[in-house]
């Protein structure tokens, strides 16, 4: 295999012809386990397996951004890697890597039941790229409306926002979460310095608590 | 991105397993319509998806037609059914695409069928399949239940031939029964030599069916070539 800079794990994946019936059928025979991962839209199923770089890059980057919230104060909601699925007329369904509300809140706030199309969608998912394709994916988080998709590929966070157009595009920064910086959590993404998950985690909320929570708001 | 050397210039598949209901299958079989990609494998509730890479594709239509070769060389009467999908309705359900398959007996029985029903039709005697990368344990379930009575295996250097025990299950065997005066030792190389283009390569093998293989079945038709 040709070296890159950092090898990454592969995640297994593959795009099928499908229709919406066979995507339902796929998601009851899966039950609750949640994985693989399914994405339909437009008679198309993309299938992700997610492999172990995939996994550890998500529980850092949704820990690092739940932990940001709850010092920053910032109210939220997370739902984790929640179907989101609608039926008719859309008949899309996607599986984020991780989903959160910080509006609509007191509606959505402790929901153990959650429907595109009656529910306003989250505002912010989170998609993780080791060797999966995203754009199935986006061109479903965009029919839902979601306001900001944040892609880490490569350890490289970016920032897409919905257009006018219902298309997604990179902007340097969060409307939703202005705070974040998006080389600084990339910076943090990237982190295998340290000698494990826990020395990254712990000086991250070293950070937190002495920089970024005493920057001026 | 910097280049290195591989050490292989084998393609990989591209395969996953997942969970399935049989309907669910069969909602994907109807969704991929007339393509042929990408092959499906139903056992037990399971699905393994499979999209053959250029070095699969290649090894199997050599392969292909290497038996095919060998069975117009040596008059053995079949009927060739390809990737067809061998669907099994009754339990224990099944469905698989072989990458090859092949009648040597029942062929009266098959003729003219536009679709071939499992558990109806006599399932196919031989099926071949390419398992450079990936896993075949749902592919051989799949065989057995259908009951195909050999199933020529091309892992990435060798092939193995399987049969059917009286058990039921497969066991690996030096020789053919279906074509007991083949080995897969013999056959192996001719599959994986890489070193002549196909159209040497494919001369090469049909004049060793010709002085190697038919003497083996009718000495008299042998010497005469």
């Amino acid at each position: 295999m040709a070296t890159t800079l950092k090898s990454v794990g592969e995640d297994f994946w593959m795009q099928i012809p499908s229709t919406w019936n066979a995507y339902l059928g796929l998601l009851k025979a899966r039950g609750e386990g949640g994985r693989p991962k399914y994405t339909y839209s437009q008679g198309r199923l993309t299938i992700v397996s997610p492999g172990a770089y995939h996994e550890r890059s998500n529980r850092r980057l949704s820990w690092m951004l739940e932990t940001a919230f709850v010092i920053l104060g910032i109210p939220f909601q997370a739902y984790g890697e929640l179907t989101l699925k609608q039926g008719k007329p859309k008949k899309k369904g996607t599986e984020p890597d991780s989903c959160y509300y910080f509006t609509n809140l007191e509606k959505m706030n402790f929901r153990d039941k959650i429907k595109m199309g009656d529910d306003p969608p989250p505002d912010l998912a989170i998609e993780i790229v080791a060797t999966n394709p995203v754009e199935h994916a986006l061109l479903v988080h965009a029919a839902f409306g979601i306001k900001e998709v944040w892609v880490c590929e490569d350890e490289q966070l970016r920032i897409l926002t919905l257009g006018d157009d219902r298309q997604y595009h990179v902007t340097p920064s969060s409307a939703l979460l202005p705070f974040i910086d998006v080389a600084e959590f990339t910076f943090w993404m990237s982190r295998t310095d340290l000698p494990n998950e826990f020395a990254v985690r712990r000086e991250f909320m070293d950070w937190l608590n002495n920089d970024l929570a005493k920057r001026p708001r | 991105m910097a280049t290195v050397t591989q050490p292989t210039k084998i393609g990989k598949d591209r395969w996953i397993q997942i969970p399935m209901t049989w309907k669910g299958y069969l909602a994907l079989l109807k969704a991929r319509g007339e393509r042929p990609f990408p092959h499906y494998v139903f056992v037990d509730g399971r699905l393994t998806i499979v999209s053959p890479s250029q070095t699969h594709e290649s090894y199997k239509k050599r392969l292909g037609w290497m038996i095919e070769e060998i069975l117009l060389t040596l008059e053995i009467p079949f009927s060739p059914s390809g990737s067809t999908t061998l669907l099994k309705s009754i339990k224990p359900r099944t469905g698989i695409e072989p990458d090859e398959c092949y009648y040597l007996t029942n062929i009266k029985r098959i003729r003219g069928k536009k679709d071939l029903v499992m558990g109806e039709d006599p399932p196919p005697d031989l099926a071949v399949e390419l398992v450079i990368s990936r896993p075949v344990k749902d592919a051989l379930s799949a065989y057995q239940i259908l009951g195909v009575k050999e199933v020529w295996v091309c892992a990435q250097s060798k092939l193995v031939i399987l049969v059917l025990t009286k058990k039921g299950t497969y066991r690996s065997s030096k020789k053919s029964r279906l074509l007991p005066f083949l080995s897969a030792k013999e056959l192996t190389p001719w599959v994986y030599r890489d070193d002549l283009n196909e159209m040497v390569a494919r001369r090469n093998f049909r004049a060793w069916v010709a002085d190697e293989l038919l003497p083996r079945v009718s000495p008299e038709r042998g010497t005469e070539a």
